[in-house]
């Protein structure tokens, strides 16, 4: 069981260096529902603690604007700010986190960021598994 | 997080995309078709923005 806990690890790592391996792709990270790090690969200044806690806010508020409005299940947010754009797919165990520069062409990162998470969506749901037993 | 100054949000789901722009004193929700390019829909939006009057007026209560 402690194999298989490792191995999910280890994809995990191996799915957010994909992800910064992008140009312009700053920081990707999996968070829990409650906002704490499960893994981060960060090239930025950008704190951890705080981008974890970002991640799950979004994430909620999404789903619950999205619920409110009986529009269908969350997919995506993209938070636009001056200094970075933030994209944020929930996951079995939580939020995937990618942090881009501003002015990065959305949608080949989204594309991206899409096809990482569906990888990390088997990995966390393993992850969640082995935790839940 | 040290993010500067929020430009615009994008809530996704399988049936559509809200796009929310924050406009001084007002704040722009647009809904479309999930499926649209989101660099297209963000271009689309900036432009009609750029044609709105209204846009540029109340800017300085921030």
């Amino acid at each position: 069981m402690k194999d298989s806990a490792q191995a999910s690890d280890a994809g995990l790592r191996g799915s957010l260096d994909s992800l910064l391996a992008i140009p312009g792709v700053l920081a990707g990270m999996v968070a829990t529902d409650d906002g704490l790090p499960l893994a981060a690969r960060l090239r930025s200044e950008l704190d951890e603690d705080a981008l974890a806690a970002a991640a799950a806010v979004l994430g909620q508020l999404g789903a619950r604007t999205l619920d409110g409005m009986g529009r269908g299940e969350l997919t995506l947010v993209v938070l636009d700010s001056s200094r970075f754009r933030f994209i944020v797919q929930p996951l079995a165990i939580g939020y995937l986190m990618v942090v881009t520069e501003p002015n990065v062409e959305p949608d080949p990162v989204t594309a991206e960021v899409i096809s990482a998470a569906a990888h990390l969506g088997r990995t966390t749901a393993e992850l969640a598994e082995h935790y839940a037993v | 997080l040290g993010a500067g100054r929020l430009r615009a949000a994008f809530v996704c789901s399988d049936a559509v995309r809200l796009r929310i722009v924050p406009l001084g004193d007002w704040t722009l929700a647009a809904s479309i078709a999930s499926g649209a390019p989101i660099g297209q829909v963000d271009s689309t939006i900036e432009a009609a923005l750029a044609d709105e009057p209204h846009n540029s007026a109340d800017e300085g209560d921030e």
